[in-house]
């Protein structure tokens, strides 16, 4: 009987047991997997770029900024690019269904952002054929069941018109996909000369500067830079990558981070007691086999490893079937809620999978190295 | 029957005492239904505390006046002329007017400003709050704690007790930058926890210069003469303006904040909560299949002697529901001394920053410990029947 033949004996020895180990790890790695795809999809940071800087007023972004800051930044020598936008927060048709419109210069957007949302030159074409033109992120569109050419109005929450009236109407030009599925395209792409010309209040002010630097120029750098220019100004200016935007945004809700921290620490330690005293039980109940190889000259190496191999096996099986059932639950899930599952997550998991193996298998198999011929035959 | 109860409570005393046998393993049970208990217990008490806040902060004797067709504060735009029809108006629909006969009334218009704290911390949103010099007065339940309140037309602020503990320089006296101007602190008002707290108020006209809102009001709060008057102001409202106006009592206005979030909150714990629970379930079965493995020769014997497949099920059931309590009671214990009054907070209706404090109420307790109990009620089920069915002469020459 070779080495691998008896430790997957030993393993189905008692098929129940090692099915609910099994469930015990998959349940584990299920919520792993799932608590940090909502973290990487919420905070969209494996789209959110780090390269791109957004100026917001220091006093808040729903504070404007007048849009003759955009001379002064431009002629900064280490940013490449620079786009603006205004945002128009409203609702279409019922209160609960929230729209963000991005009005924005379409050709300064696509020399900025254009490929990670996934602007073509097609789109920004079809975009400029008239002012009251629209373009829709694929998430937003297919939430609402829009096509393109159809005509919709958006109800503003704070912009209006200067005849009082909050109502912005759009014909949808186009549709935009965005780079990969964890970009967020829940939200619309309209022309700022056309909200900035007819609105009330705040004429000629944006809610935020978007920058790409120049090849090769810290962004962070940059950014001090930038505030340093209107610190002394009525409207000083917050400069931060879309990153650190994202984060700073999602802490506000709720401390993401440390609440699926504490959880996921909570169903590992959970795990790991469960586990580590079903080990031993199991191997104090085979003492005798363990006397029986060990009379045979079964070195105690071997079966240390034996032991070791019975519990990383239920962790590679378990953790696996988590894993592909996060997989699962990320597509069912729709991309509404966001989960995505990164590569980052799965190495994560796989490298958390191979350590919890080993560590709670040590105890046990440390046991069964150490039992003495005799006591073991004495068991029976 | 009443020799079943007999054998049934010896065989689950004689079970209770050969726990410390397998004290490792049924410790790891009781601490996983522990946690388990607690997570659930957290997330409930989360949910829980966020609709304290609001709730609080609701009285059904106070209207809000909210305009085009908007049930929320944000987004909804009073015009001028629709105020002033209103106040013009005489005879009694339902709204308490002053000595001189005028409508005790208080126009609003919320600001969300992003404030950081101290350098190099994150910034986070706050609601300013810009009203009439008689809103204060149109709210239950609050007082002011300490200083005075903001007179009409100085850049001053009357600060919540929320924000005042929770940020460094809102201390009375100092002056603190909001949007591009200094305002003064001159006051702090409490209201046992509610919302109310999380917001800075200031006068409607000084608020308005400050972040180019001129002529803007969003709602209008009023004072009834009692709940029932709401039905009679909404009549009236019908006829004064071109505008959309609706009157929504303020209790039902914040209820409604409320109710979205709380759920978002459950929708979280609850999934959580029972994937953790189906673990701890497995982990349960194990523990009790381990007990039936360890006690075999002695329910053997039992049996040999008369005691009957009954008692030897519901001795184990018995010893797994002792533990799930166990961990139960311990689970609720520690999410009561750790999570009750937990200062919290999240974005509310105004996308401003709302903080309220966890609340391990009865119901809460009652839900995480009735699922800590499921956990061993499932988890012992089976073992149980494993311990009646068990092989009585292989088990009894298994050891000796």
């Amino acid at each position: 009987m070779t080495f691998s033949k008896l430790a997957r004996k030993n393993m189905w020895r008692k098929p129940l047991r090692t099915v609910l180990l099994i469930i015990c790890v998959a349940v584990a790695f299920l919520i792993y997997g799932l608590t940090a795809s909502f973290v990487a999809g919420s905070q969209g940071s494996s789209a959110a770029s780090e390269d791109v800087l957004g100026v917001t007023s220091v006093a808040g972004q729903s504070q404007p900024l007048p849009i003759a800051y955009l001379g002064r930044i431009t002629s900064q020598p280490d940013v490449e690019t620079v786009g603006y936008m205004t945002r128009l927060r409203g609702f279409v048709e019922t209160e609960n269904n929230v729209v963000s419109v991005s009005a924005t210069d379409p050709a300064r957007l696509m020399a900025v952002t254009g490929p990670q949302l996934g602007l073509t030159p097609v789109l920004i074409e079809a975009l400029g054929g008239a002012r009251d033109r629209l373009l829709v992120g694929r998430a937003l569109a297919n939430a609402n069941g829009w096509i393109v050419g159809q005509r919709i109005t958006v109800t503003s929450f704070q912009i209006a018109k200067q005849d009082g009236i909050r109502n912005w109407r759009f014909e949808i030009a186009g549709i935009f996909e965005g780079e990969s599925t964890s970009t967020d395209t829940y939200f619309a792409i309209a022309h700022y000369d056309y909200v900035n010309a007819s609105r009330a209040l705040a004429q000629d002010t944006v809610s935020a500067f978007i920058l790409r630097p120049r090849a090769g120029v810290s962004p962070s750098e940059l950014a001090v830079q930038i505030d340093a220019l209107f610190a002394n100004s009525a409207t000083p200016t917050r400069t931060q990558s879309e990153k650190q935007f994202l984060e700073a945004f999602m802490r506000q809700y709720a401390d993401v981070g440390m609440i699926v921290n504490l959880v996921t620490g909570a169903a590992f330690v959970t795990l790991l007691m469960i586990i580590i005293n079903t080990m031993i039980f199991a191997v104090r109940e085979r003492r005798f086999e363990i006397g029986v190889l060990k009379t045979l000259g079964v070195s105690r190496r071997r079966i240390m490893m034996l032991v070791l191999a019975e519990t990383l096996l239920v962790f590679i099986v378990g953790g696996g079937v988590g894993l592909a059932l996060t997989k699962l639950a990320t597509v069912l899930a729709g991309p509404a809620i966001g989960l995505t599952l990164t590569p980052m997550i799965i190495a994560k998991a796989s490298a958390i999978i191979f350590i919890l193996g080993i560590a709670t298998g040590a105890l046990p198999a440390f046991n069964a190295m150490r039992t003495p011929i005799v006591s073991a035959f004495r068991t029976r | 029957m009443s020799n079943h109860i007999k054998q049934t409570f010896i065989m689950s005393r004689a079970n209770l005492f050969s726990l410390p046998r397998r004290l490792a393993i049924s410790t790891s049970m009781v601490l996983s239904v522990a946690l388990v208990v607690a997570v659930l217990a957290g997330f409930l008490a989360m949910s829980k505390g966020f609709e304290q806040a609001l709730e609080g902060a609701g009285s059904s004797d106070i209207a809000v006046v909210l305009g085009g067709g908007t049930n929320q504060e944000m987004g909804s735009d009073i015009p001028a002329d629709a105020i002033r029809n209103l106040q013009a108006m005489s005879g009694d629909f339902g709204v308490t007017r002053d000595a001189a006969g005028s409508l005790i009334a208080s126009r609003e218009i919320i600001v969300t400003i992003g404030f950081t704290p101290e350098a190099d911390t994150l910034p986070r949103t706050l609601a300013l709050r810009g009203m009439d010099a008689s809103g204060p007065l149109i709210r239950d339940g609050v007082t002011l704690s300490d200083g005075r309140l903001f007179r009409p037309s100085a850049r001053e602020i009357v600060v919540g007790a929320r924000i005042a503990a929770d940020f460094p320089g809102f201390e009375i006296g100092e002056t603190v930058r909001l949007g591009a101007l200094d305002w003064t602190v001159v006051g702090h008002f409490a209201s046992n926890g509610s919302a109310f707290e999380s917001e800075i108020w200031a006068d409607l006209e000084t608020t308005r210069a400050a972040f180019d809102r001129q002529g803007q009001v969003q709602s209008l709060r009023l004072r009834l003469h009692d709940a029932s008057s709401l039905s009679s102001l909404n009549v009236q409202l019908q006829n004064i303006s071109q505008t959309r106006l609706l009157a929504v009592s303020e209790a039902n206005l914040y209820a409604a904040q409320a109710g979205r979030t709380a759920d978002i909150i459950q929708l979280f714990g609850w999934p959580l909560a029972l994937l953790m629970a189906i673990g701890a379930t497995a982990g349960a079965l194990n523990t009790m299949m381990s007990s039936v493995a360890d006690r075999t020769v002695e329910i053997a014997t039992l049996r040999a002697l008369g005691f009957s497949r009954l008692s030897a099920c519901l001795a184990t059931w018995f010893e797994a529901i002792a533990l799930a309590c166990i961990g139960a009671v311990l689970g609720i214990l520690a999410s009561w001394l750790g999570f009750n009054g937990w200062q919290a907070s999240t974005v509310g209706a105004n996308n401003a920053s709302i903080g309220f404090q966890l609340s391990v109420t009865g119901d809460v307790m009652l839900n995480a410990g009735l699922l800590g109990l499921a956990i061993g009620a499932l988890g012992g089920a089976i073992p149980a029947f494993a311990a009646t069915r068990l092989p009585l002469t292989a088990a009894l020459r298994a050891s000796g």
